[in-house]
């Protein structure tokens, strides 16, 4: 944007904004430097600690030592990588066609297509008949079952077709006239003009593969095949002792398990946070206007 | 649901054959033979779509059947016993159904009303910020909370409203009690839905950012070139050229009114604010910690797609009257 | 290592003598109560059971098997385990199991977690595995799966190729009664003790401030009301009484297990009463002992958070505090906050209303175990095999090898009884929670030593003497297992979880004070409406039963 000289009404406005975001910055971040320094302190002054968290409490790197000794957290980040690369990958495909197709205005099952998406997303059969449905498919205990039956979500699918369909028509028609075919179109025109909403899609995507514990939790058996989010879930699980069972921990490994449980959070939050400052260069404005004038 | 199947399957008397134009003519099939003679790559792009909706959604729907049934999962589906509604009955029977739906409908209603604006006026914000650099911090901190999984945010929040909590001695300056407020049955709601927007505004303001990038800069040259002070363009662009995203994002939200989750709220709530915290999710969960039972939470499943279908179709209906921006 | 031996011998001859006055100075027969075992089989490796077994003429299947045979078997995994193995045919305890069986197992874990889902998409799925642990819980019950073809009918199998399990069955009327249905059926083989294993959630009490104070250890309601007055008041104590998750006992209160409510000659939630079955929370004492709970409240006595603490770490955090000197809780918590501080600490017993008198509920963990119980699915090829196999670990030499482990390395013989080396206990690499699924399996159906054999305890001594001690309490009042038709067990849970709810919320409210306890009769008349007459007659036919069978 030119820099033009600003109205004392608009460096009021910037000041107020700047500090209004830098206390809502304060407060975001909060959660985040909680978890932070509780994984670096001592457990045992960690338990008998209430009240706001400003610096660890001592210092020990031993529940890191724990948690990158562990072979489950090296696995577990091999399997989610695994999962969300080609999972994201078959996401943006499938997505992006669909949206295509229901952002064409001639296309004739457009409204049919549209309610049939939208049905989906408020009416399921439910945890049974899905599992049934993937274990006939031989897709139990099968990496494929964390792909395959999640591979298209409606939801983004219709946010990618707003997009889409927000884009000047003059774009593809004059890409017909040059005897494109519309797969052309889609990929050559469409998604180089759309890196915004595709960009917020790989990143929906991958952090939900990223973050996603439940379909692993109900199809997947074998250990070695668990994403890191099943792993952290068992930890933060094994926590929450219940009054009712024997008490079976000595004190040392009470006081580790605290500590697992945070070390657990960054080592495996921490990856996925730094997704964001790359994708975010495709939030640039100007990108589609570009293309249009070449 | 069935009823929605149908229409999904035959839209003969639906806007497909307004859109592909009236003088075209012909039976419905004779049309589509001739649509799909004319646009046969979005036929070919649509087929792998349909397919997945169909195998991975639509034949597994078929199973929310066993709402009707006493269903045994060594027996299957088709072997089961016939109940006819009395799971729903049972639900609906249930001593305290009215609160229940109650408190569901209102905290959902609450977290709504806050927690969809927000996000957009963050990301407005945001949006004015000129420093690349303070953006980018701002955005990918805002976006924070929402990893930390629930369990520890429920911890920090148990934390900050004890008596000796941070967020209670705060309050207590301002006339608030000074004893935990999660004991206080009129204020769960309030700390339900205040702290969801902590978690989630930032990630919220994500979509909308993205959509104000792709805003074309030579409407804001041309309106500066007008004399349009900032506020000006802000109120005749800027929320003009989001407001699609908006309205599709307002009205799917609408349909999920009924739909939430138990968790968080188990993990709040305590018998004494059971009057405004209990909500179907979290009862279906008491109930299925004593006996899974797969029949009961399908019915109580099926009676909130009912009612969020319901709405969505409403909302959807006065949308595309209003602002012609629809779902479908 | 002597040193441990040497403790641990003792107490268990002291809890042979402890149960021994426990059984006669209760009023009920000795065989109604489940804490009256056969004195003889006290000791971890008792011989008797083993050598009846072969004398009632061993088993027909004899390890090693020669055909090849490989069972699937469903078992949860605990975390730590998961930890370290991908399953559990990496532990120690099945390795050896293989060696000497010959039988080669493939175990199926479901992912750590709470619900029970796992376990019916397990059974929505069809091919079940041949060996299904926690079998219990099967929607309706282990009878229900028999009936529904999903697990085999073991009563002819058992007898036949079980021959240690059966006699153990045979050595204890309540222990034969527990693990079959009504009708007589057997559907699975549970973990099952010689004796009750030691109570293992009770009063405990810092004795330096009682010192400070020069207080005895309190025994009656009003000894505890001063004691915690006094810690309040001299002490400074912020909330002198913290038991711990409250989460799990919301129905008394404040009260897990039933800690004061007993007090009042009542039990905290369903009990038998002679042969009649009752239910606390309706009973004219449980007001009583409201009254009591909302004066202490009012006084500062109890936490004035106590609902809203469902968090261990909240609660360990005022025991180590000081805002909190006495509490209701496994010994074995109060290690990483007391012990390691060197804060001295005794156990207390339930308190009384006079002197004198003698509660008669208290925690329980019976002799039968109900959650390890292993079935043998319709879809199991050698089901003789399989039940000897599962048998193995009700013998002698089984039995050692899931609750001790190898001998030689995770434990030794000292004067005729397992003694656990440094292997298992002092592992610079491997923690004693990861050990006792490496080195030795402590949840399993086995013939169980129960606290006796965890590692986890063994090192503190003191704490087996105070679970011990507490076991000397009556526990006449506590129900056994009773087994229930599908259609009661879905009526219960239908009923109860709408019980439970309202009853939680006003017992709060009471104790809180927020409402009147005017309104208690109206309480009790809500709860008749809502059903607790015909769940209370559905558990009086099944005791019947019981007691008939």
């Amino acid at each position: 944007m030119a820099a033009i000289r600003k109205s004392a009404g608009d460096r009021v406005f910037d000041v107020c904004n700047y500090c209004l975001l830098i206390l809502l910055s304060v407060i975001f971040l909060y959660p985040m430097l909680h978890v932070l320094f509780a994984s670096f302190s001592d457990p045992a002054r960690l338990i008998s600690h209430r009240g706001i968290l400003l610096y660890p409490k001592g210092f020990t790197l031993t529940g890191y030592g724990i948690v990158f000794k562990d072979r489950n957290t090296l696995l577990g980040y091999a399997n989610t990588l695994f999962y969300m690369v080609v999972g994201t990958g078959l996401n943006l495909l499938l997505t992006s066609m669909g949206a295509y197709v229901l952002s064409r205005k001639s296309f004739m099952l457009k409204k049919a297509m549209s309610v049939m998406l939208v049905v989906t997303m408020y009416f399921s059969g439910g945890l049974i008949p899905n599992f049934l449905l993937v274990k006939s498919l031989g897709m139990y205990d099968n990496r494929l079952a964390l792909i395959l039956p999640t591979a298209i979500s409606a939801y983004n699918l219709i946010v990618m077709r707003t997009a889409f369909s927000q884009l000047p028509d003059g774009l593809e028609e004059s890409a017909k006239i040059d005897g494109a075919n519309d797969f052309t179109i889609l990929f050559r025109i469409v998604l180089p003009v759309s890196m915004s909403v595709v960009a917020v899609m790989v990143l929906f995507y991958a952090v939900g593969h990223w973050n996603g514990w439940f379909n692993a939790y109900i199809y997947l058996r074998t250990r070695t095949k668990y994403p890191l989010a099943l792993f952290l879930r068992e930890t933060l699980i094994e926590n929450r002792i219940s009054a009712d069972m024997e008490f079976t921990d000595s004190a040392e490994s009470f006081f580790t398990k605290a500590l697992i449980k945070y070390c657990t959070i960054i080592v495996s939050t921490v990856p996925i946070l730094v997704i964001y400052p790359f994708l975010q260069k495709y939030f640039a404005k100007g990108v589609m206007v570009g293309s249009l004038k070449g | 649901m069935s009823r929605a199947v149908t229409q999904a399957a035959a839209p003969r008397r639906g806007g497909g054959a307004r859109e592909t134009g009236t003088q075209n003519g012909g039976s419905f099939f004779a049309r589509l033979l001739r649509d799909m003679r004319m646009n046969r790559y979005i036929y070919l792009m649509a087929i792998p779509v349909l397919a997945y909706f169909i195998l991975f959604h639509y034949i597994p729907m078929g199973g929310a059947v066993i709402a009707f049934m006493d269903y045994v999962p060594a027996k299957g589906i088709l072997a089961s016993k016939w109940v006819g509604f009395d799971n729903f009955i049972s639900f609906f029977t249930s001593f305290q159904f009215g609160r229940l739906l109650k408190n569901t409908i209102l905290l959902s209603l609450l977290q709504l009303i806050w927690g969809f604006p927000l996000p957009i006026l963050l990301a407005l914000l945001i949006n004015e910020v000129h420093s690349p650099r303070f953006k980018k911090g701002v955005q990918t901190i805002s976006y924070m909370p929402h990893f930390i999984s629930l369990v520890v945010i429920c911890g920090i929040i148990q934390d900050f409203t004890s008596s000796e909590g941070v967020i209670t001695q705060l309050f207590s300056l301002f006339g608030g009690p000074d004893s935990n407020l999660l004991l206080k049955p009129e204020l769960f709601r309030t700390i339900y839905v205040a702290s969801g927007v902590w978690q989630e505004c930032g990630w919220g303001s994500i979509i909308y950012l993205s959509a104000m990038s792709a805003i074309d800069p030579g409407l804001y040259e041309a309106a500066l070139i007008d004399g349009a002070n900032r506020f000006k363009q802000l109120v005749h662009i800027t929320i003009p050229c989001i407001l699609p995203t908006i309205v599709i994002l307002f009205i799917m939200r609408m349909g999920n009114v009924m739909s939430l989750g138990f968790e968080k709220v188990i993990l709040l709530y305590n018998p004494n604010i059971y009057e405004t915290a209990d909500i179907i999710s979290s009862y279906v969960y008491r109930r299925g910690l004593v006996e899974f039972d797969y029949s009961f939470s399908s019915a109580v499943g099926l009676f909130n797609s009912v009612i969020n279908f319901a709405l969505l179709v409403t909302v959807n209906r006065i949308s595309s009257k209003v602002s012609e921006i629809s779902l479908w | 290592m002597s040193r441990h031996a040497a403790h641990i011998s003792l107490l268990l001859a002291a809890a042979t003598v402890l149960t021994m006055a426990a059984g006669c100075s209760g009023q009920q027969k000795p065989a109604a109560s489940s804490s009256a075992a056969p004195i003889s089989q006290q000791t971890a490796s008792a011989p008797a059971a083993s050598s009846a077994a072969e004398e009632a003429g061993g088993n027909p299947i004899t390890f090693p098997v020669q055909e090849d045979i490989t069972f699937t078997y469903w078992k949860n995994i605990s975390a730590a385990a998961a930890k370290r193995m991908t399953d559990l045919g990496e532990s120690d305890t099945y390795k050896e199991m293989e060696r000497i069986t010959g039988v080669k197992i493939k175990f199926i874990h479901p992912p750590v977690g709470e619900g029970s889902e796992q376990f019916g998409l397990m059974i929505a799925a069809g091919d079940w595995p041949d060996i299904i642990e926690s079998a219990g819980t099967y929607t309706g019950g282990g009878a229900k799966a028999v009936e529904d073809g999903v697990y085999l009918d073991l009563t002819e199998l058992i007898p036949q190729y079980a021959p240690n399990y059966s006699a153990l069955r045979a050595a204890n009327d309540d222990v034969r009664k527990q693990t079959m249905t009504d009708d007589g059926m057997m559907w699975g083989m549970f973990a099952i003790m010689h004796q009750e294993n030691p109570t293992f959630v009770g009063p405990i009490v810092r004795t330096d401030w009682l010192e400070q104070l020069g207080l005895e250890m309190p025994v009656t309601m009003e000894d505890w009301h001063t004691m915690l007055t006094r810690f309040k008041n001299e002490l400074g104590a912020k909330t002198p009484y913290v038991p711990s998750t409250v989460g799990n006992f919301a129905g008394t209160g404040y009260d897990a297990n039933g800690m004061f409510v007993t007090a009042y000659g009542i039990g905290s939630d369903f009990y038998r009463e002679g042969d009649t079955v009752k239910y606390g929370p309706i009973q004219p004492g449980f007001k009583d002992y409201l009254t009591e709970m909302n004066r202490w409240y009012s006084e500062g006595l109890l936490d004035p958070e106590f609902p809203a603490k469902t968090d261990l770490d909240a609660i360990l955090a005022a025991l180590s505090s000081g805002e909190a000197g006495a509490t209701m809780m496994d010994p074995g918590t109060l290690d990483p906050v007391w012990r390691v501080n060197n804060i001295p600490y005794d156990n207390a017993y339930y308190p009384v209303l006079e002197k004198g008198q003698q509660t008669h509920f208290r925690q329980t963990d019976g002799m039968v175990t109900a959650g390890w119980v292993a079935a043998i699915s319709t879809k199991n090829k050698h089901p003789e095999t399989a039940v000897a196999w599962l048998d193995y670990a009700y013998g002698d030499e089984g039995m050692k090898i899931f609750n001790y482990g190898i001998e030689g390395k995770s434990y030794v013989m000292e004067n005729g009884k397992p003694v656990f080396t440094d292997t298992m206990l002092k592992n610079p690499d491997v923690p004693v929670n990861d050990a006792m699924w490496m080195f030795k399996m402590h949840e399993a159906p086995m013939l169980r030593d129960g606290a006796y054999s965890n590692p986890a305890s063994y090192g503190m001594i003191q704490n087996l003497e105070i679970k011990t001690r507490w076991t000397t309490m009556d526990n006449s009042f506590n129900l056994p297992i009773l087994s229930q038709t599908a259609e009661e067990g879905k009526k219960i849970s239908t009923l109860m979880s709408e019980i439970d709810t309202y009853r939680n919320e006003k017992v709060i409210k009471f104790i809180m004070g927020i409402e009147p306890l005017d309104g208690f009769d109206a309480y009790v008349d809500t709860l008749r409406q809502m059903g607790i007459e015909e769940v209370i007659g559905i558990k009086q036919a099944a005791l019947d039963r019981y007691n008939a069978k």
